[in-house]
C-alpha cells in the first residue's frame, strides 16, 4: 500500500477534482516533476489551479500514452527544424478530434505544466488538424476569410489596407518550390 | 504591439487570439510560407504580432530566402561553455543585415592578408575554410595550409548584433623575405608571426595553420560542418607487368580542427578499390552528411571516370560506378543525399564513314554534351554491421542512371586540333540534411535549404586558335530543382532494380527556359568556389581590360519579390510581346541592383563556340538579379557570409593540365 502511494501523486484541479496518477505519468510535466523533487515525499498532493478536470483528463491521457518514452532534454525546446514537418504521431492525432475550445485549453495546460512535446503537438494541430465542421486544415491552405470565420476573428482592415498587405506579400504566396516545368506559378 | 483584443461579448471572443503570444508564436512558426503570408492580412492585431514577434519574423524571413535555422545557434553549447546563444531578435537582425549587404554587395568590412605559400594546383574553399597545398604548381607536398576566415570576425562580437561579416578580403601571394619559415610539425595558432611589422602578414598568420602530414597529399577535401578533412595519398603498389608501375590510392579521414584521425570514422583510412595506372590523380569530391563521394577522372585509358561513395563513418563502400568507354565523366555534384549529376562528353563514331578501320581518323568522331542523373537508395536502407561485428560489409550498389539531359552542341574541330569543350559542375554547399556543428566556437546559424540552390557549369572550350581572339568559355546556370524534378523518390523500386533500364532523355528544348548561359567571352575562373546557395560571383573583363565583379542572385523568391516590387513581367506572361520585348527590361533601381527577366540569346555564328546552331534562346523562366562592383584581383570566391577576392595569382591562370 505504502509503496503504491509512493509511486503515485494526487493532482487537484481548478474544479476541486482529485486525480491519483502514477508518478511516472505525472512527471511528463516538467513543472510537476520539479515540484515533486522539492516536496517532502509524504505530501504529494499538487494543486493545479489553472487546469480544469476535463482538460487534465485529456492531458493525462497523453502523458499515460507517452510515459515510457525518454523525457526530452532540458534544452531540446525548439525541435530540429529539419524534423519540423507536419508529422503527428498516431495517437497524437486524436487531439484533432477535440473541439477548438478544448484544443486551446490543452495547449494552455501543456504550456502551464511545461509538457513541451504536447505543446508542440497542440500547436501543430492548430495548423493542421481536420476540423469536423469545415473538413480541411485549420490554417494551412485557407483563405484569410476562412481563418477569420474559423477562429472568430473580426477583420478590422479596410479593403484597401487588406489589398495593400496582400500585394506586399503576394510573391511569397505564389512561388511554389519544385514547380512543374510549365514555369513559375504565376 | 497593440493590446490583446479585449472581448466585449462571448460571441466576439477569438480563443485563438487570446492565447499568450509565445504560444501564438509556436503555432505560427509551424506554418509554411504561403499559409503564413496570408495571415498578415487577417486583422491588425495578428499583423502586428506577426510583424513584430522576432521568432515568427525570423521564421518567415528564413523561409522567404530558402534558409533553415540551425537551432544550435539558440542553445548553449556543452563543448563551448563560453558560447552565449543568440536570441531570435539577434539572429533576425543579423540575417536582415546580411541579406541587405549581399543584395547590394556592400561589405561591412574589408580585410586584407597575404597568403604566404606559392600558388598551387590544389585548393579548396567552403564556408570560411580555405585550404591550400604549399607545393607549387606541379609538385606535391605533405604541407597544407589552412586559413580559417571565420576567425576574422570573432563570434563573441555577436552580442553586438553586428555579426554581419560579408568581408571582402584580398590576400596576395606576394613573395616576401622570410617566407621560407621553418615548417612545424604541429600547427599552432599562437605561433609568433615572423613579421610583426607587417599587419597583413600578422593577420594571415593568426588565421593560418600549417601542417605537415608526412606524406605527399595528392588531393584533399573538407567539410567544416562535420570537422572533416579528407587527404588523398597515392602509394606505389608495385609493377603491373615488367614495364609499367601501378599505384594505390588511400583516403585519410582526419579532423579539420585537430588533424587527428576523425573521431566519428570507424576506419581512419579508406582504400580506393582499384589500382591506378599512373601516379597523378584528378579527383572531384562531395561530402554530404555521412556520405563521402569521390570521382576519379582520366586515370587510365580503360575508363573515363570512376565514382565511389562511402559511408565514411562506418567505412562501408556504398556505391560504385564506372563510366562506359565512350562516356567521359567530367565532374559531378550531389543533387540530394541520394542522387548526383554528372556532366559528360559522349564520343560517337560514325560507322558509315569511308574511313572505317582507321578508328583514329578524327572526321569519324563526333561529340555531344549531356548531364547524366544518377540516384541510389539511402544509406539507411542497408544494414551495416556494427563496428565489432565480424560480418562482412554489404557490397556496393551501382547507382541507377535516371535521366540524360541534353546540352547544346558546342564547337569542336578535331582536324584543326580543337577538341570538345570540357565541363565542370559546381554547387555549394552539398545538400546536407544535418546541420553544421560547432567549430572552434563558431556556428553557422543560417543554413541553405538542401532542396534549393544554384548549379553552375563551366564549359571550357579548347582554344579556337586563329578563329578566336579570346578563350571561349561559357557558364551554364540552373536551379537545382531543374534537375531534381526528374528524380524518383528515394524509396522508388527503380533504385533497387537488379538490371538497369535505359535512361530516358530530356531534350535541351525542354529545359532551355530554365537555364541561363553566359559567354562566350567571360573570364575563365581560376578557382571555382564561386557559387553558394542561390548566389554566384563572376569576374567580368571589360573592353578596356578592367575587371569587375558581378554578383548574381538566382533565388526564385527574392527575384520574384523584386519582379513584383518593380512591376516587371515575365516574358511568357506578356502576351503582346515576345521574349525580346523591352517590357520588363533590366531595370535599375537606385541601389544599383539590376533585374534581368528577358530571354537570353546566343547567336550560333557570332559565338562560334556553339556548334552549327542557328541561334540559342534560353532563360525565359529563370530571371535573376545582379549587381556589379569594382574588383581588386583576379579571383573571387564566396560563401553565405563573405566574398573573398585574390590578387596576383596570374601564374595560376596559365597552368595547363597535363593531358598525356
Amino acid at each position: 500500500m505504502s509503496a503504491e502511494k509512493k509511486d503515485s501523486v494526487i493532482l487537484q484541479t481548478s474544479d476541486d477534482e482529485q486525480f491519483t496518477v502514477e508518478k511516472k505519468v505525472a512527471e511528463r510535466s516538467a513543472m510537476i516533476k520539479s515540484m515533486l523533487e522539492d516536496l517532502p515525499s509524504q505530501d504529494s498532493m499538487i494543486p493545479l489551479p489553472n487546469v480544469s478536470s476535463s482538460v487534465l483528463a485529456k492531458v493525462l491521457e497523453y502523458c499515460d500514452h507517452h510515459k515510457n518514452e525518454p523525457l526530452p532534454a532540458a534544452d531540446a525546446d525548439a525541435d530540429d527544424s529539419r524534423k519540423k514537418t507536419s508529422e503527428i504521431g498516431d495517437w497524437d492525432s486524436n487531439l484533432s478530434q477535440v473541439d477548438q475550445e478544448m484544443l486551446f485549453e490543452i495547449i494552455l495546460a501543456a504550456n502551464y505544466l511545461d509538457i513541451k512535446p504536447l505543446l508542440d503537438v497542440g500547436c501543430k494541430t492548430v495548423k493542421l488538424t481536420t476540423d469536423q465542421s469545415l473538413s480541411s486544415n485549420m490554417i494551412k491552405g485557407k483563405s484569410p476569410e476562412q481563418i477569420r470565420t474559423l477562429f472568430n476573428i473580426q477583420n478590422d482592415f479596410t479593403p484597401e489596407e487588406e489589398e495593400q498587405i496582400r500585394k506586399e506579400n503576394e510573391w511569397a504566396e505564389e512561388w511554389v518550390q519544385n514547380r512543374k516545368s510549365d514555369g513559375l506559378a504565376c | 504591439m497593440s493590446a490583446k483584443p479585449r472581448t466585449t461579448s462571448e460571441a466576439d471572443r477569438s480563443r485563438l487570439l487570446e492565447l499568450p503570444d509565445e504560444i501564438l508564436a509556436r503555432i505560427f512558426t509551424h506554418l509554411d510560407r504561403q499559409s503564413l503570408s496570408k495571415c498578415y492580412r487577417i486583422n491588425k492585431y495578428l499583423n502586428t504580432l506577426l510583424s513584430e514577434n522576432s521568432t515568427i519574423s525570423l521564421h518567415y524571413t528564413l523561409m522567404c530566402n530558402n534558409l533553415l535555422l540551425n537551432s544550435d545557434a539558440l542553445r548553449p553549447s556543452i563543448k563551448y561553455p563560453n558560447y552565449a546563444p543568440s536570441s531570435s531578435a539577434q539572429l533576425l537582425s543579423t540575417l536582415r543585415e546580411r541579406l541587405t549587404r549581399l543584395r547590394n554587395f556592400t561589405p561591412k568590412s574589408e580585410t586584407d592578408f597575404s597568403l604566404v605559400e606559392p600558388e598551387g594546383r590544389l585548393y579548396e574553399y567552403l564556408e570560411g575554410h580555405l585550404v591550400r597545398s604549399t607545393a607549387g604548381e606541379r609538385a606535391l607536398s605533405g604541407n597544407i595550409a589552412f586559413y580559417d576566415l571565420n576567425k576574422l570576425d570573432d563570434w563573441e562580437d555577436v552580442e553586438e548584433v553586428e555579426v554581419e561579416e560579408m568581408v571582402q578580403t584580398s590576400p596576395s601571394t606576394s613573395r616576401r623575405e622570410g617566407r621560407e619559415q621553418p615548417i612545424t610539425a604541429e600547427a599552432s595558432e599562437d605561433s609568433t608571426p615572423l613579421l610583426m611589422d607587417d599587419p597583413e602578414k600578422e593577420l594571415g598568420e593568426n588565421i593560418r595553420r600549417l601542417k605537415d602530414f608526412g606524406f605527399d597529399v595528392a588531393e584533399f577535401a573538407i567539410d567544416p560542418g562535420q570537422d572533416l578533412l579528407v587527404l588523398v595519398e597515392v602509394k606505389v603498389a608495385g609493377w603491373r607487368n615488367n614495364r609499367s608501375r601501378s599505384w594505390t590510392m588511400h583516403l585519410h579521414l582526419m579532423s579539420l580542427s585537430t588533424f587527428e584521425p576523425h573521431p566519428l570514422a570507424r576506419q581512419s583510412v579508406l582504400d580506393w578499390p582499384w589500382t591506378l595506372g599512373r601516379q597523378s590523380v584528378n579527383l572531384a569530391f562531395q561530402i554530404c552528411d555521412d556520405g563521402l563521394y569521390v570521382l576519379s577522372m582520366n586515370q587510365s585509358n580503360e575508363t573515363s571516370g570512376t565514382l565511389c561513395g562511402w559511408q565514411w563513418t562506418t567505412g562501408w563502400r556504398a556505391i560504385s560506378l564506372r563510366s562506359a568507354g565512350t562516356v567521359s565523366f567530367e565532374s559531378f555534384v550531389l543533387l540530394t543525399p541520394t542522387s548526383f549529376a554528372v556532366p559528360v562528353v559522349m564520343t560517337h563514331l560514325d560507322m558509315t564513314s569511308g574511313a572505317l578501320g582507321e578508328l583514329n581518323n578524327p572526321i569519324d568522331l563526333s561529340f555531344t554534351h549531356h548531364i547524366q542523373l544518377y540516384a541510389f537508395p539511402p544509406f539507411s536502407s542497408t544494414d551495416v554491421p556494427a563496428a565489432n561485428s565480424s560480418e562482412p560489409m554489404p557490397p556496393p550498389r551501382t547507382p541507377t542512371h535516371i535521366k540524360t539531359i541534353d546540352l547544346p552542341d558546342f564547337y569542336y574541330d578535331l582536324v584543326a586540333g580543337i577538341g570538345p569543350p570540357r565541363l565542370d559542375i559546381r554547387t555549394d554547399p552539398p545538400p546536407r540534411t544535418t546541420f553544421p556543428t560547432f567549430q572552434d566556437g563558431h556556428i553557422q546559424p543560417f543554413v541553405p535549404d538542401p532542396k534549393t540552390g544554384l548549379i553552375i557549369m563551366n564549359v571550357t572550350c579548347q582554344n579556337a586558335g586563329e578563329f578566336s581572339e579570346i578563350d571561349v568559355h561559357f557558364v551554364i546556370c540552373m536551379l537545382k530543382e531543374t534537375l531534381t524534378k526528374h528524380l524518383p523518390p528515394p524509396t522508388s523500386p527503380l533504385l533497387t532494380k537488379e538490371f538497369a533500364r535505359p535512361s530516358t532523355v530530356v531534350r535541351w528544348e525542354s529545359i532551355q527556359d530554365d537555364v541561363r548561359i553566359f559567354g562566350p567571352d567571360i573570364e575563365r575562373p581560376a578557382w571555382v568556389c564561386n557559387v553558394f546557395h542561390n548566389r554566384y560571383v563572376q569576374i567580368i573583363r571589360t573592353a578596356q581590360d578592367r575587371l569587375f565583379m558581378r554578383l548574381y542572385d538566382f533565388d526564385p523568391l527574392r527575384v520574384l519579390k523584386e519582379i513584383r516590387k518593380r512591376g516587371a513581367a515575365f516574358p511568357h506572361e506578356d502576351q503582346d510581346q515576345d521574349g525580346w520585348s523591352p517590357s520588363g527590361l533590366r531595370s535599375i533601381e537606385d541601389d544599383g541592383v539590376f533585374l534581368e527577366v528577358r530571354e537570353g540569346y546566343l547567336d550560333g555564328e557570332v559565338t562560334y563556340g556553339l556548334h552549327d546552331v542557328d541561334a540559342l534562346t534560353f532563360g525565359s523562366k529563370l530571371p535573376f538579379l545582379y549587381v556589379d562592383r569594382p574588383l581588386r584581383g583576379e579571383i573571387a570566391i564566396m560563401d553565405g557570409e563573405r566574398i573573398v577576392t585574390m590578387v596576383s595569382i596570374a601564374c595560376l591562370l596559365r597552368v595547363s593540365p597535363s593531358t598525356d
